[in-house]
């Protein structure tokens, strides 16, 4: 039996965050720890499939087991994630976590770095407004912002989303942009006067990708092949600070493993976990216990500790929907092959149509294959490939994020089976993208409310809400505002299931501070 | 359903040996692309539909020798419904076509082409109409 100070389940995000602020104190992390396959691609995305002299890139954009057509024989699954070097991430999901879906469609990731892996890399702090159901507030969590934003190397800049994202002190210069994001602010800034009055602010978007070298780590050298290679030491990972942890032996770490339970004991916490490989079960001691494994399987190991097969708790995810764009100036323009495919700017709607502030991320289309979207053209299939080529470097997607709070009708519940059962009602959404277009109108841009994509509960990984933290927490599946679970002594939740509500904001960085400021009060009881 | 639709559903393949599924590929390459497809896409395309899981049609019910009635009538049923077995194999043969390097430019404005765009973009309006006016004849509408 293998002893710490303190076991942290999980290597996503807030996993490895809350593992940072206890570096070299006696830190075990048990994960299960799926990594990249070996051989990922080299180069820039446009320049190795031009390469006439170069057999085609099948294997690494379609793959052998024809990955990359996964959303047209299956339900929607980010392009970000079915790619064959991307796959790693979720593909033992299915089989170490089965889902009962009713209305949603669930992501886990058991890789070592998690769902991460894959993000957008936009790291966003939350206001008090966005924190109004928290037992928290914006500052308590700036010490922990400051301190990731240090040691991650954050891009960005002082615009007009600052009041929406926090102070810019501290962020790397931003990104270069491309042509396409480049036209869409110059026309806001042309008209910033009175698409600011009707409630649409613009600006750089908040990435966890170097400009320049920091912390041991080169800028970011736009091959644009975030779809297709996770692990680009550009662009942020929690599995680097892992991987630099447990070299510098600052931490223990144990992969392979499925934490299943655990039980408080006089002086601690016992683990229990199975062994991937074998099946067989492990047990660990620790004098305290951060559950970290993502907000769906934290509160699954919170349920089975209890042997709870009835209860239901909260299930928060933010709603989404893509709203697409044209530019009709840009139809036909010339392919820039050096990008960063992720975020190109970021909108927020602040105005009379939506009662709080929505988020908005704007991508470019050109760092997937087109296939994955030229068929939602309303064309003909050849012309929605002749027309589609045109039309590409002119597209601009807005991706919406709506805010959650819990819902009798949407809940996750472990049955006696060990399947997670996961309830969702989805949202009609619609008003606030008929009302956005008109918007967009105004800075030029051609678009349709009914082109607007609405995906399916549970697509935008943004998990939350089962285990939140209240002020005078009630019942074993609350926490108090440090994390600990009611009426445990030394078991805390430092991953979003402890979120109150979601905000209409991508939550990792949020989260990740919460973990780090968990994870110290937690230290502060060791002796 | 028209009788025309249901006639071509009558010939439905049973067992979709090697050979029709390359003609599927082949036809379906036309219609895209306006020429023949490589043998090795032939090859990739009868692999895709063995992987796709059992709830896909392993077997299409369509004819593929007429080209601008199948390309209609895959317009018509994408309009009803994204997910049919049509439009899934057409977008096969997209995907498979989009990594051949020969088939680069088809996808890709390397350099600004802003009134062949235009062009393409009328051209796509008026095939539109004539397609969907071609699928509401079949019944699909």
């Amino acid at each position: 039996m293998a002893s710490a100070n303190v076991i942290i389940v999980g290597s996503g995000a807030a996993g490895v965050a809350a593992a940072y602020a206890l570096r070299g104190r006696g830190v075990l992390l048990l994960d299960v720890g799926a990594t990249p396959p070996p051989g990922a691609l080299a180069g820039n995305f446009y320049a190795l499939r031009k390469n006439p002299g170069q057999a085609d890139l099948f294997h690494e954009l379609i793959g052998d087991c024809f990955e990359s057509l996964h959303n047209v024989f299956h339900p929607y699954l980010s392009p970000k994630l079915k790619a064959p070097g991307m796959k790693f991430i979720v593909e033992r999901a299915a089989r170490l976590a089965p889902v009962q879906s009713k209305g949603f469609d669930a992501t886990m990731s058991f890789a070592a770095g998690g769902l991460a892996n894959a993000w957008g890399a936009g790291l966003y702090r939350a206001t008090d407004e966005d924190l109004k159901a928290f037992p928290i507030s914006a500052r308590d969590l700036d010490p922990y912002y400051d301190a990731l934003t240090e040691k991650i190397g954050i891009s960005g800049a002082d615009d007009d989303l600052s009041r929406y994202f926090g102070p810019a002190q501290g962020l790397l210069p931003p990104l270069k942009i491309d042509a396409n994001g480049a036209a869409l602010l110059r026309r806001y800034e042309q008209r910033r006067g009175a698409i600011r009055r009707a409630g649409l602010y613009l600006g750089r978007p908040r990435l966890a990708v170097l400009t320049r070298a920091h912390d041991g780590r080169p800028p970011y050298s736009y091959e644009a092949l975030e779809f297709f290679r996770a692990a680009n030491p550009a662009v942020y990972s929690p599995m680097a600070t892992l991987r630099e942890m447990v070299a510098r032996g600052e931490i223990a770490y144990a992969p392979g493993l499925l934490v299943e339970r655990y039980a408080e004991n006089g002086d601690g916490v016992r683990v229990l976990a199975r062994v991937c490989s074998s099946g067989a079960r492990r047990e660990f001691t620790a004098r305290r216990l951060i559950l970290a494994a993502g907000a769906l399987n934290t509160a699954k190991i919170a349920l089975n500790s209890n042997d709870d097969y009835e209860t239901r708790l909260p299930l928060l995810d933010n709603a989404v929907s893509y709203m697409p764009l044209i530019d009709p100036r840009r139809i036909g323009a010339a392919l820039e092959k050096e990008f960063f495919p992720a975020a190109m700017l970021n909108a927020v709607y602040d105005g009379p149509f939506w009662p709080e502030p929505i988020q908005m991320t704007l991508y470019g289309a050109a760092g997937t294959l087109r296939s994955d979207f030229l068929f939602d053209f309303p064309l003909p299939a050849r012309d929605a490939i002749a027309a589609g080529k045109y039309l590409t470097p002119a597209l601009v997607i807005a991706q919406l994020f709506y805010p959650d709070a819990p819902a009798q009708a949407n809940y996750l519940r472990l049955t006696a089976a060990g399947e997670l059962e996961l309830a969702y009602e989805r949202k009609k959404l619609g008003a606030l993208e008929a009302r956005l277009v008109g918007l967009f109108r105004r800075l030029g841009y051609l678009g349709l409310a009914r082109l607007c994509k609405y995906l399916a509960p549970g697509s935008s990984f943004h998990y939350a809400g089962a285990l939140p933290m209240k002020s005078a927490p009630r019942g074993r599946y609350e926490t108090d505002s440090n994390g600990r679970l009611t009426g445990a002594r030394g078991v805390y939740v430092a991953d979003a299931a402890n979120f109150p509500a979601l905000p209409s904001k991508n939550h990792s960085f949020t989260m990740m501070a919460n973990a780090m400021r968990i994870a110290t009060e937690v230290g502060r009881t060791l002796p | 359903m028209s009788a025309l639709v249901a006639a071509r559903r009558a010939q439905a393949t049973s067992g979709a040996p090697a050979e029709n599924l390359a003609r599927e590929a082949e036809a379906i390459h036309r219609i895209l692309f306006g020429c023949a497809a490589s043998e090795e896409l032939k090859r990739r395309y009868a692999a895709a539909l063995a992987s796709a899981p059992d709830g896909a049609p392993r077997h299409c019910e369509w004819r593929f020798d007429a080209e601008a009635e199948l390309e209609a009538i895959e317009f018509a049923l994408r309009r009803k419904n994204p997910f049919n077995p049509l439009t899934q194999r057409f977008r096969v043969v997209s995907y498979l076509a989009e990594v051949e390097p020969a088939f680069f430019d088809r996808f890709v404005t390397e350099r600004r082409q802003f009134w062949a765009g235009v062009g393409a973009l009328v051209r796509a309006a008026l095939r539109t109409i004539y397609l969907g006016v071609k699928g509401a004849r079949h019944g699909l509408g």
